[in-house]
């Protein structure tokens, strides 16, 4: 399938009604590929790096740069578009959504599904064919009305259900259903809050919090769990390979949350109009604190089926990428669990909240030494302290506490991988080194 | 093209690398390094393996209670470059 296209102003979050293209990474004539970066857009959120979703030659950019427009207007218009196939598959590509979760993905995005056309084996549609659907649908036919109003009372027209052309009455509906937070810092200088007004990321965290204390009724449920093996065994492997090969306790403690979610899927999914809908991958959110205040939490798509030195890349590129306020779509797509890591510099338990429509959140605390019984002997060992948040809508303390037990018993087959078999001469060296340490 | 090996340079350019919203003026040199700076086990390892690669020095895990502060940070390079 071989045609020209428009590129669209993707929708980088949930929340997000508009960006503006702050700069283009590509020019009119230039071959594009699946996964490029090619345009850096400022959202409230952050500055994100915009990818595209299939090969493609640039034909035309229909919005310079500095230019604020709303999500799904066309913004380049490409040609020659090609997917991951060669053209003769295409009559077999024409896509079947297997996987559940992407099926309600397409269904949350509102992208007919019909119109996939999928990449992967046997026609499979995959998460990127439906971004690339999101990516260059066209944009929904207003009346000049209708263009009117939505302009006036910060309506995005994309978000309306359907495919049929759009009224004034359709707009009228949205617009008397409320106004929404963000119009706030626009309707005059009455607003109390100078902070809000001041930061759109606090502003987005506000309504975030709120609308998840509000709807969520949470419970939490913690245990400290024994990291003296895992630390043991990271410990050879990183004194055997240079700085750039290490891996850190958080990773390791992010593959487990991913597993273990996998094991007990009642936590790993949405709460939707009354009912939970369980994730067929675990999409972990991963929550950055930004230096100065604020916290950003990119997505790391599939982490269950990432091996450790996978998800170290992978956590160290969006943790860079969100304190740099440089997200990548990717970076963007909806979450299924969130993972808070307060880290080594933070305080011992986190009880958080959740990030609706999500159902829970796991929190780690700082690894710290406790004194506790070993063995009917008291012993001196690193643990952290994990914390369950859930949505009791949707499962109990049972489940929770399953959840935390399967975390515990992944975290040492996470780095089975490595190589961390401690040898008689690594002992020796280990000695030698304390030594010449108590000399100098 | 020489190597840098004045300690100071080394680990400005590092920081600035992996955090360059950090203040380094407003760091004080005998505090907790991290604390002053906020700077996680993810910024300190790759402050090391900047380190590394502008330099050729490979900082052990176990070396890292001598980065604890500006101060002992500057004295552990100083005495290894």
């Amino acid at each position: 399938m071989v045609s020209a296209t428009d590129f669209a102003m993707p929708s980088l979050g949930a929340d997000m009604d508009d960006g503006v293209i702050v700069e283009w990474l590509i020019e009119p004539g230039d071959r594009v590929s699946r996964g490029q970066v090619v345009a850096v857009v400022e959202t409230d959120k952050s500055e994100i790096e915009v990818e595209i979703f299939q090969d493609a030659r640039v034909e035309e950019l229909l919005v310079p740069a500095g230019v604020r427009v709303a999500v799904g207007t066309p913004i380049a218009r490409l040609g020659g578009v090609v997917g991951a196939e060669s053209t003769t598959a295409a009559s077999q590509r024409q896509g079947s959504i297997t996987s559940p979760v992407l099926r309600r993905l397409a269904d949350r995005l509102d992208v007919d599904q019909a119109m996939l056309v999928g990449s992967g084996a046997g026609g499979r549609v995959r998460r990127d064919d439906l971004m690339a659907a999101v990516a260059t649908r066209p944009q929904r036919r207003l009346t000049p009305r209708a263009r009117r109003l939505a302009a006036e009372g910060g309506v995005d027209p994309s978000s309306l259900p359907g495919d049929s052309v759009i009224t004034g009455a359709d707009i009228e509906d949205v617009s008397a259903r409320g106004v929404e937070v963000r119009d706030r810092g626009s309707h005059g200088p009455a607003v109390s809050d100078p902070v809000a007004e001041t930061d759109p990321m606090r502003a987005r965290i506000a309504s975030l919090m709120e609308r998840s204390w509000a709807e969520i009724p949470h419970f939490h449920i913690s245990d400290r769990i024994d990291l003296t093996e895992m630390l043991d065994r990271l410990e050879v492997h990183n004194s055997r390979v240079g700085p750039a090969g290490r891996v850190l306790p958080a990773a390791v403690l992010l593959c487990a949350v991913a597993r273990a979610a996998r094991r007990v899927p009642a936590v790993n999914g949405w709460w939707i109009d009354g009912a939970f809908e369980a994730a067929a991958a675990v999409d972990l959110a991963v929550v950055v604190a930004r230096r100065g205040g604020g916290i950003i939490a990119p997505t790391i798509g599939s982490a269950d089926e990432l091996g450790i030195v996978e998800m170290m890349e992978q956590l160290n590129g969006v943790v860079g990428r969100a304190r740099a306020q440089r997200l990548r779509t990717t970076d963007t797509a909806p979450a299924s669990l969130t993972v808070t890591n307060l880290g080594d510099l933070g305080a011992e338990t986190v009880h958080g909240v959740i990030l609706a429509p999500q159902v829970a959140l796991v929190g780690f605390g700082a690894i710290r030494e406790h004194v506790v019984a070993v063995d009917g002997l008291i012993g001196v060992r690193p643990m952290v302290s994990a914390t369950i948040t859930g949505d009791h809508r949707s499962f109990d303390g049972l489940v929770a506490a399953r959840f935390l037990g399967q975390i515990a018993a992944e975290i040492v087959p996470v780095i089975a991988g490595l190589d961390t078999a401690r040898s008689v001469s690594d002992r020796i060296d280990d000695l030698g080194g304390d030594l010449v340490e108590e000399r100098r | 093209m020489a190597v840098e090996r004045d300690p100071h340079r080394v680990l400005t350019q590092a920081i600035g690398r992996v955090a360059p919203d950090v203040d380094l003026d407003a760091i004080d040199a005998d505090r907790n390094l991290r604390e002053e700076a906020e700077l996680d086990s993810m910024d300190l390892l790759n402050i090391v393996t900047a380190i590394h690669e502008a330099t050729g020095l490979e900082i052990p895990e176990r070396d890292y209670p001598h980065l604890s502060t500006w101060s002992s940070f500057i004295d552990y390079l100083s005495a290894r470059l």
